[in-house]
C-alpha cells in the first residue's frame, strides 16, 4: 500500500461541484466524485488528502453526500475519519464541517 | 377593473368560434390573400395591476393581484390582460412569477396568453427592459433609455438553461463572477458561501419543491447591481418550503404541534427541523443558505413562502404572515459590495 495521495476537486473534477446525484442533480455531484474518484482508491493508500481550495464553494448536498456518503458506503465513520484528511487554505472551517458530516452520516 | 364574465356553455362557444376564425385566417394566408388582424382586447378579462407591484413592498395587494389571474385561469380564460399602465414601482419577482405562470400552463398543454399593456414610468420600463423579461413575451422594445446593462444579471431560466445543457453548477458560478466584478473586496469565503446558497436553492427546488406535484421543476435567478449593494432574486414555484416541511413531517409520522407556518419556517432556516425529524444527514441545505443571509456579507434578505414572510435587516429578524396563499418560494437579497476607489491621475 502506498503512502499518500492527494486529490484537488478542482483540478480533477471541476470547481463547481453542485448536487447529491449523478446524473439527476448534475454533471459534478458528490456521488459521482466519490464513486469516481475516491472509491477505486481507498484501499490503494495509507492517507488520502482532499485539496478544496480554488472551488467556488463546497455547497452541503455535494460535501454530505460525497463524504457522509462515503461512510455509508463503508458503514464506518472510523475508517472514513482515519484515511481521509483535508486541505483547506481558503476556509479552513470547512473541514471541520466535513468531519461533522461523516460523523452525522447514519 | 375590466372584467367580462361568461357561463360555460358561452366560454365553449366562444372558443369554437375563434377556432374557426383562426382556421379561416391560416387558409387564406395559405392562399396568399392578405388578411386585417385587429386584435380587440376587449373580449378578454382585463386585470389591473396595483400601483406598488412588488411582493417585498406590496405583498398583500400583490398577492391578490396574482388570485385574481389564478381565478381567471381556472375560470377557463385563456387570454389574460394585464394592465400595468398605472404602476408606479415594479420589482423583478413579479415578472418571474408572470414568467413562471406561463410556462407552467404551457408545459400542463394548455397554454395561454398573457398581454401586458406597459406602464408608463420610467422605473417599471427599466425593471421589465432591464430583467430580460421581454424575450418571454412579445413587447415592444422601448428606446434606450441610458439603462446600464451590464450592471444586471439577466434572468436565468433552469428549464431553458437544461435544454441547453448547461450545468446548475457553472450558472452559480457565473453568478458569483458577475457579483465579484463589481466588489473589490473578493474575500473568499463571502463568495464560497453566495456559491453554496445559489445551490443549495437550487438542490431544494429540484428535489423537494416539486414532489407529488405535475408541475415541472423549474426556478428563476436574476441579478442587478444596485447602489445599496447586490440584489438577488431566486424564486421557485413548488409547494413553499412550508408545504414541504410538513409533508416531510407527516411521513416520519412525528407528532411535533407545529401549526404556524412561522414555527415551521424557523425550524427548517435554523436546522432544528433536522434533529425533529431525525434526518441529521439531511436538510443541511436551508440552513446554509441561512447562515449567508444573516452574516455581515448580506445587509438585507426577504423570504416569502405559502403564507409567511421574513424579513432580515442587519441582525433584525422578523416573520409575518399575510392573508394570500403564495405558490413556491422567493428569496431575495441584497449582498454588500466595496465599491473599488476611483485613483486621481496627476
Amino acid at each position: 500500500m502506498e503512502q499518500n495521495i492527494t486529490i484537488k476537486i478542482s483540478e480533477v473534477f471541476s470547481k463547481t461541484p453542485k448536487g447529491r446525484y449523478h446524473p439527476d442533480d448534475g454533471q459534478f455531484t458528490g456521488q459521482r466524485f466519490r464513486d469516481e474518484y475516491i472509491i477505486p482508491i481507498f484501499d490503494n493508500y495509507k492517507k488520502i488528502i482532499i485539496d478544496l481550495d480554488d472551488l467556488y464553494g463546497c455547497p452541503s448536498s455535494f460535501r454530505e453526500e460525497c463524504f457522509g456518503g462515503l461512510a455509508r458506503h463503508y458503514n464506518s465513520k472510523e475508517k472514513v475519519l482515519n484515511k481521509l484528511s483535508f486541505i483547506s487554505t481558503d476556509n479552513p472551517t470547512l473541514i471541520d464541517t466535513i468531519t461533522n458530516d461523516i460523523k452525522d452520516a447514519f | 377593473m375590466k372584467k367580462v364574465y361568461q357561463e360555460p356553455h358561452q366560454l365553449l362557444r366562444q372558443r369554437k368560434r375563434q377556432q374557426r376564425s383562426l382556421k379561416r385566417k391560416k387558409l387564406l394566408k395559405s392562399r396568399g390573400i392578405k388578411i386585417k388582424i385587429t386584435s380587440s382586447t376587449d373580449e378578454y378579462p382585463t386585470i389591473e395591476a396595483p400601483n406598488y407591484l412588488s411582493l417585498t413592498e406590496n405583498p398583500n395587494e400583490s398577492l391578490s393581484f396574482f388570485e385574481t389571474i389564478f381565478k381567471n385561469l381556472e375560470d377557463g380564460f385563456r387570454i389574460l390582460v394585464l394592465d400595468m399602465k398605472n404602476v408606479k414601482l415594479l420589482t423583478i419577482e413579479v415578472l418571474l412569477y408572470i414568467i413562471s405562470i406561463d410556462k407552467i400552463y404551457k408545459d400542463k398543454g394548455s397554454p395561454i396568453g398573457i398581454k401586458i399593456e406597459m406602464p408608463k414610468e420610467y422605473q417599471p420600463i427599466q425593471t421589465i427592459y432591464l430583467s430580460g423579461f421581454l424575450k418571454y413575451f412579445n413587447l415592444k422594445r422601448h428606446k434606450e433609455l441610458g439603462i446600464n446593462e451590464s450592471n444586471v444579471l439577466p434572468i436565468v431560466d433552469w428549464a431553458e438553461s437544461k435544454r441547453n445543457s448547461i450545468d446548475g453548477g457553472v450558472i452559480c458560478g457565473d453568478a458569483v463572477d458577475f457579483a465579484k466584478k463589481f466588489d473589490s473586496n473578493h474575500a473568499i469565503i463571502k463568495y464560497q458561501m453566495l456559491y453554496n446558497s445559489l445551490v443549495e436553492l437550487m438542490q431544494n427546488t429540484e428535489n423537494h419543491a416539486y414532489k407529488n406535484s405535475e408541475v415541472l421543476n423549474n426556478w428563476y435567478l436574476f441579478a442587478v447591481k444596485l447602489k445599496e449593494g447586490i440584489a438577488f432574486y431566486f424564486f421557485d414555484n413548488g409547494l413553499g418550503v412550508v408545504k414541504t416541511a410538513k409533508r416531510t413531517l407527516l411521513e416520519k409520522a412525528i407528532n411535533e404541534i407545529m401549526f404556524n407556518q412561522d414555527s415551521i419556517l424557523k425550524s427548517v432556516l435554523d436546522g432544528e427541523f433536522r434533529s425533529k425529524t431525525g434526518l441529521k444527514n439531511r436538510n443541511k441545505g436551508l440552513p446554509q443558505v441561512n447562515e449567508f443571509l444573516t452574516s455581515d456579507n448580506v445587509s438585507s434578505s426577504f423570504i416569502i413562502t405559502n403564507q409567511i414572510i421574513r424579513t432580515t435587516n442587519g441582525k433584525d429578524i422578523n416573520f409575518e404572515e399575510i392573508n394570500h396563499d403564495f405558490h413556491g418560494s422567493l428569496f431575495v437579497w441584497t449582498m454588500n459590495y466595496e465599491e473599488e476607489e476611483k485613483k486621481e491621475h496627476y
